[in-house]
């Protein structure tokens, strides 16, 4: 995840899922860039409808999350509805893969993919 | 064609030229009008300047021996869209003058796209807004299949396994409504027959009595008399109706009362469906008939709604004669009011004075 990001401006908030496994995945990115990883009840599993608002209040800022599955797949699926983000012809979500989203005010304009292992923008 | 045309064949021509509803001009090799058919003078009226201006220009280019073709996107009076074509015109086989470096004159024929371009963009968006409305369940059974492949956690995948019911139920809701849809932009499904309104309030508020009753919905029914008809396919009539419960129901609080009302107003029937949940914004009021047009995506989503439904309604009221209204306060509620010629059972009896 650390090299993904790589292709975006540092994050200035790292915000993860209070569940071990996904503060630890968001650790070294964090710490590379000299943040703290700030534990959301938002993005715990199961909590889909309050991680879309909490994803919309961040819209236009540079923040890294980390999630659970569900809750990615809830996101992604309320801004492909609600905001017309084209999620492209076959939609994924592997664990260990990215979702770079790109917005401001609240709406998002865009969302892409990056399989586990890549680098570089697919 | 011969060039000794008799006077009265040339004026049984002009005649044929003004039945046309393509507007046709006609000029000789200077330029000077011969021929101006009475849809070319309705389409390009003498104060037109710019469409006059088009047409001479368009002649002009074909005088210089090529056909020419452009559209014309006039803002005023009204908005419209003249679409002009130009043709050189030759001397017909056999003419024995020498032949002219200049056409003999030329045609310019002009139709009003306006309605077809307005058309066309409808159809464009509606495809457009279908693929999206078609691709997201899609995308969305994509997703959730491979977060359920990954996952352990029984209750997760409980949970991921009931939103791709979800999905997939959303998608076949869909289909099911463009195709109710398609069938009553069509013509529906039959001839008209005599169907009496409170036969229809009772099948709807039959249909929704379990819903209703899950919500804690109130649904108050106040039945027309009995001898109340309207000249519906009682299928489609229900339908609507049904779908007019079906929101009044999503948008409103547990435990709000939904009034579905019929009777007589005038030589009309009108049904009633009263709500008082959340209403609509004023904003959206004239749009909400359109096909996949919501008010809130978000809250869309979650009632499981098409976007279509107001659509069938406001069809089935186009094909029954009808209209469908609605007033609506945001936060108040929301009136929706079906109104349909009125029919009798028996035939009526012809007062021949």
């Amino acid at each position: 995840m650390a090299k993904i990001v790589r292709n975006f401006a540092p994050p200035v908030r790292a915000l993860s899922s209070p569940y071990l496994r996904c503060v630890q995945t968001l650790a070294p990115l964090a710490k590379a860039v000299g943040l703290e990883v700030e534990r959301c009840d938002e993005l715990a599993e199961g909590e889909s409808s309050s991680a879309v608002k909490l994803v919309r209040a961040l819209a236009g800022s540079d923040v890294a999350l980390c999630t659970h599955g569900d809750v990615i797949a809830e996101v992604l699926l309320a801004l492909a509805d609600e905001d017309r983000v084209d999620l492209g012809p076959n939609p994924r979500q592997a664990k260990g893969s990215v979702w770079a989203l790109e917005g401001s005010a609240g709406s998002f304009s865009s969302a892409v993919y990056y399989p586990p292992g890549v680098e570089e923008r697919v | 064609m011969s060039s000794t045309l008799s006077l009265g064949a040339v004026e049984l021509l002009l005649q044929a030229m003004d039945l046309a509803r393509q507007g046709v001009v006609v000029c000789d090799s200077t330029g000077k009008t011969l021929v101006r058919n009475a849809r070319a003078r309705e389409l390009v009226e003498p104060n037109d300047v710019l469409a006059e201006a088009a047409v001479e220009a368009a002649l002009a280019r074909a005088l210089g021996g090529s056909p020419h073709e452009e559209t014309l996107d006039l803002y005023s009076p009204t908005r419209r869209a003249l679409e002009i074509r130009a043709f050189p015109l030759r001397p017909a086989a056999g003419d024995l003058r020498p032949p002219a470096a200049q056409p003999a004159g030329a045609a310019v024929f002009i139709d009003d796209v306006s309605e077809l371009r307005r058309l066309e963009a409808v159809r464009r968006d509606f495809v457009a807004n279908l693929s999206h409305e078609l691709k997201t369940p899609l995308g969305a059974l994509s997703l959730l299949a491979e977060t359920l492949e990954g996952e352990d956690d029984p209750e997760v995948a409980a949970r991921l396994s009931a939103r791709m019911g979800a999905e997939a139920r959303r998608f076949s809701r869909i289909v099911d409504d463009l195709l109710d849809l398609s069938r009553i932009e069509s013509g529906g499904t039959g001839p008209l027959e005599p169907v009496a309104l409170a036969a229809v309030i009772d099948e709807v508020a039959e249909g929704f009595s379990e819903t209703a009753a899950a919500r804690g919905t109130k649904l108050e029914v106040d039945s027309p008399s009995r001898d109340l008809y309207v000249n519906a396919n009682r299928r489609d009539l229900v339908s609507a109706v049904a779908n007019l419960v079906d929101n009044a129901i999503k948008y409103s609080g547990p435990g709000a009362p939904v009034q579905l009302s019929a009777g007589q107003a005038g030589d009309r029937a009108f049904i009633s469906v009263r709500d008082e949940g959340i209403g609509i914004p004023k904003r959206d009021q004239e749009r909400i008939f359109e096909r996949f047009y919501r008010v809130d995506r978000a809250r869309s989503r979650w009632t499981g709604g098409t976007g279509l439904g107001l659509a069938i309604v406001r069809h089935v009221a186009a094909y029954h004669g009808g209209e469908v209204s609605v007033r609506s306060v945001e936060g108040e509620g929301s009136t929706f009011t079906l109104s349909l010629p009125l029919a009798s059972k028996e035939p009526k009896e012809v007062d021949l004075g």
